[in-house]
């Protein structure tokens, strides 16, 4: 389970995270709706130690993970799959799986370059493409099979949807929900509501570096007030 | 004829002392965005070192390895020392404390060498002249220095473009915050490159000695030769380094034999030149 | 404008709150004033120096310390600056002040050139294209030598009258050096508080975000380095006349890391960070080459490496940070 406890994060000077707490627990899906700049990437990167927070407190699975670097909090099971994919654009499809290969907290090692293949099959066929030769719904594909190279228990992912025509939304909707059957742990942003809305188990509502709302799909969606005020849908 | 063979001869000779310094530049700099300034004072120091080395024992070999290994160890330490302190964002600091080591490596080696110009003669048996077809004679020495240049290059090119730690050091030029990410500790791995883009250049301080010679100021001039390579070719690759090289050999050896009073002028305004049309220079990624 | 950087543009005025900081300026502008009478000649060529490194190193703090572009290339157009006054007054007898503005106006269109390939790239990159451009800038004046006299140099700038004075003098120099140095600090305040300013600081925090506001991000950075370039170019054409003859070199690495050295020292994105820069700088060099004629450089150097390591918002910052620790006591 990932506990944030009160987090403050800046970004150079700007407050952009302001007293932040959530729960995900293990094994279900959470997505955080919100405009563009209030905090999402940031809440994302405060997790995996891009941007550590100033004060407050990050756990998982009872570990605290605040200010750790970002790779010892990568290898507490923890991967993210970043905003713009963030694909090695020198290494091929291949090796940028390659390179991200490595053990689970629990030593195990489910996920291989061949696993990740069938699960994307598309990344197959394009093996030896460089990284920077690929359509965005295989860059984010790509992104996402790399986190999963790390067999990580929880996934990070940035608005997976950006920019993907909506028959990619689809597929990649699909391949989520698949994902979740494995057992793994998801916290997402997103900008699509439909798409959240259908993935996660628990939706919370962001304005200004602050959570605003929380609560399961189905009675966001019955909420006019805040799909108004903060989601502009 | 002559001076043409002479010129192209030259340009391979320079070229493969450039490709040494300006490797391991390359690399640092792709990876860690440091420019670091004091890879020069690795070279000169490196130098310095193999030069009483080879005073003492006489042994050649020695002498380079001796270079080699100083060079290294500097760069360990200016890296795991004080580099490592610093967020990888924090280029400017970085450079800036580089800089400071230049000074004081500037001054240290002044204070234990002298301003002295001192030369190296290169093991015996690389020794005089070698006389080609066409009456062309050129000195054996320097076509050890052709061929150790041209291994190392294919050597760097196949590491970091076949292994597994190439594709890590590839994948840290793109983006050096998403390796951290995937749990792997940039820290080691700049260390390494740090330290193996160093030991290069200590080798090239000694390889180049029967060459250019050793002597104060060594420093600065080879690291701005080899910063306008890395300039020209592109940073964070092989082949880019390889490229850039010969351009500026071939430059540098040409002008120096027809126009001598364009030297310099013929070095840096090219390079300004491409970077107007490719900022990242011929071999560069991205823009 | 968000206000946070409308706040934090106001932190950064002087050493504590604004008040303090004008007072500050206020202070040192009479020492600078008073100083002349008190020391021996030798020290007022010194104290010129420092006004024009100063002068120098503001134009790159608005580069580099409020729009966060650190630059290796301003020796471009300080030494433009430079040997256009040079060659327009001597070569080609220019009155002064047209020779003045002249040269400042060349180093100005230099920078507007050399700012469309420089900003093509941020970061560690910006700081090796800016190198590059001083690199090739340098070849250019060391191989031009019809022009510029080459690697010998160029002989022979008088100082120009002003009004009834003759500069000639060091001392009436030194004032017409400090008049610029005060019209410099007037212009830069203006400029970082102006809107403009403050989208330049907004840039330095996060220019993906000033972009999204419908900031045009590369035209603000554009003007920016233009400025950086005129400033350099105030501070070319003062210390020509100052030295009395102009040295390719200027134009070279060694001016652009010394005034970089400067910004980063002092405290770069503050207004007083520049002049405590290139006081230090100068200071310390003379004094340690003095005292340690044979080591000083390696003195030197072992001080950018303790204020990279300990103080890397530079004196002002350290000063500050000190201040607030000892308030709190």
């Amino acid at each position: 389970m990932l506990d944030i406890q009160d987090i403050n994060t800046y970004y150079g000077e700007s407050h952009i995270l302001q007293g932040l707490s959530l729960q995900v627990p293990e094994g279900t899906v959470a997505a955080i709706l919100g405009r563009n700049g209030v905090g999402k990437t940031t809440l994302l990167h405060s997790v995996n130690g891009f941007v550590p927070p100033r004060q407050g407190s990050i756990y998982y699975n009872g570990v605290e993970i605040t200010k750790r670097p970002v790779h010892e909090i990568a290898k507490q099971g923890i991967a993210l799959v970043p905003q713009g994919r963030r694909i090695f654009s020198s290494l091929n499809v291949r090796e940028n799986l390659e390179v991200a290969l490595k053990k689970g907290k629990d030593g195990g090692q489910s996920w291989d370059v061949e696993r990740i293949m069938d699960f994307f099959p598309r990344l197959r066929e394009r093996a030896h493409h460089m990284g920077n030769k690929l359509s965005g719904g295989e860059q984010q594909m790509l992104a996402t099979g790399r986190a999963l190279a790390g067999n990580p228990s929880l996934l990070l992912l940035d608005e997976p949807t950006e920019g993907l025509a909506p028959i990619i939304v689809k597929e990649l909707e699909g391949l989520l929900l698949e994902l979740k059957k494995t057992g793994v742990t998801i916290l997402l942003t997103e900008q699509r509501f439909g798409f959240a809305l259908r993935v996660a188990d628990h939706i919370y509502v962001m304005a200004q570096g602050q959570i605003v709302h929380d609560s399961a799909p189905a009675e966001l969606w019955q909420n006019e007030e805040i799909k108004k005020t903060y989601l502009g849908v | 004829m002559t001076t043409l063979a002479q010129v192209g001869l030259n340009t391979a000779s320079l070229a493969s002392l450039l490709f040494l310094v300006a490797a391991g530049l390359s690399l640092t700099f792709g990876l860690m965005r440091v420019l670091n300034m004091t890879h020069g004072s690795f070279y000169l120091l490196g130098a310095y070192v193999g030069l009483t080395v080879w005073r003492t024992t006489g042994n050649t070999p020695l002498a380079i390895l001796a270079s080699s290994l100083t060079a290294a160890v500097a760069g360990g330490i200016i890296y795991w020392g004080f580099l490592k302190r610093f967020s990888v964002l924090d280029e400017m600091p970085q450079a800036l404390l580089t800089f400071g080591a230049l000074l004081v490596i500037a001054d240290f080696t002044m204070w234990r060498w002298g301003a002295d110009f001192f030369s190296f003669p290169g093991p015996a048996f690389l020794r005089g002249p070698v006389e080609l077809v066409g009456g062309i004679s050129y000195p054996k020495y320097r076509f050890f220095l052709m061929g150790s240049g041209l291994v190392l290059a294919i050597g760097l090119y196949l590491f970091v473009a076949r292994t597994k730690i190439g594709a890590l050091v590839r994948a840290g030029v793109d983006d050096k915050l998403m390796v951290q990410a995937l749990g792997i500790n940039t820290p080691m791995v700049f260390l390494g490159v740090f330290v193996f883009g160093s030991f290069l250049a200590g080798f090239a301080g000694m390889m180049g000695a029967p060459f250019l010679g050793i002597n104060p100021g060594l420093d600065f001039e080879v690291l701005i030769l080899a910063f306008v390579v890395v300039i020209v070719g592109g940073v964070g690759n092989i082949e880019g380094a390889f490229v850039g090289a010969i351009l500026v050999a071939l430059i540098d050896t040409a002008t120096k034999t027809y126009y001598p009073e364009l030297a310099w002028f013929s070095i840096y305004v090219p390079m300004a030149v491409i970077l107007a049309v490719r900022p990242r220079g011929l071999l560069g990624r991205g823009a | 404008m968000s206000t946070s950087t409308r706040v934090a543009a106001k932190n950064r005025m002087g050493i504590g709150s604004l008040a303090t900081g004008t007072y500050a300026m206020l202070g040192v502008l009479v020492l600078f004033v008073i100083l002349p009478h008190f020391i021996p000649g030798y020290y007022v060529g010194v104290l010129t120096r420092v006004i024009i490194f100063a002068i120098f190193a503001i134009g790159l703090n608005l580069l580099m310390g409020y729009t966060g572009l650190p630059s290796l290339g301003q020796g471009a157009y300080f030494g433009t600056g430079a040997f256009g006054v040079g060659v327009m007054t001597v070569t080609y007898n220019v009155p002064h002040p047209i020779g003045m503005v002249g040269a400042v106006v060349i180093a100005g269109l230099m920078a507007a050139v050399y700012g469309l390939v420089a900003l093509r790239a941020r970061g560690a990159y910006f700081l090796l294209i800016t190198m590059a451009l001083t690199l090739s800038t340098w070849a250019i004046a060391f191989t031009w030598r019809s022009l510029t006299g080459g690697e010998d140099g160029f002989p022979g700038v008088t100082r120009p009258g002003f009004l009834p004075w003759s500069l000639t003098s060091e001392v009436n120099y030194y004032y017409f050096t400090l008049f610029f140095l005060v019209a410099a600090v007037v212009a830069f305040v203006l400029i970082v508080r102006s809107p403009f300013g403050l989208a330049l600081q907004g840039i330095r925090e996060n220019e993906q975000r000033m972009r999204s506001l419908g900031y045009n991000t590369w035209l603000y950075m554009y003007i920016a380095f233009i400025m950086a370039g005129v400033f350099g170019g105030v501070a070319g054409v003062l210390n020509a006349y100052s030295v009395g003859a102009i040295s390719p070199e200027w134009t070279n690495i060694l001016p652009s890391a010394e005034v970089l050295l400067m910004v980063i020292l002092g405290g770069p994105g503050t207004i007083i960070g520049p002049l405590v820069g290139a006081g230090a700088i100068i200071g310390a060099s003379e004094i340690l080459n003095i005292h340690f004629p044979e080591r000083w450089i390696m003195f030197l150097g072992g001080g950018y490496i303790v204020f990279m390591l300990f103080a890397r918002d530079g004196m002002v910052g350290l000063v500050r940070r000190l201040l607030r620790r000892w308030s709190k006591r």
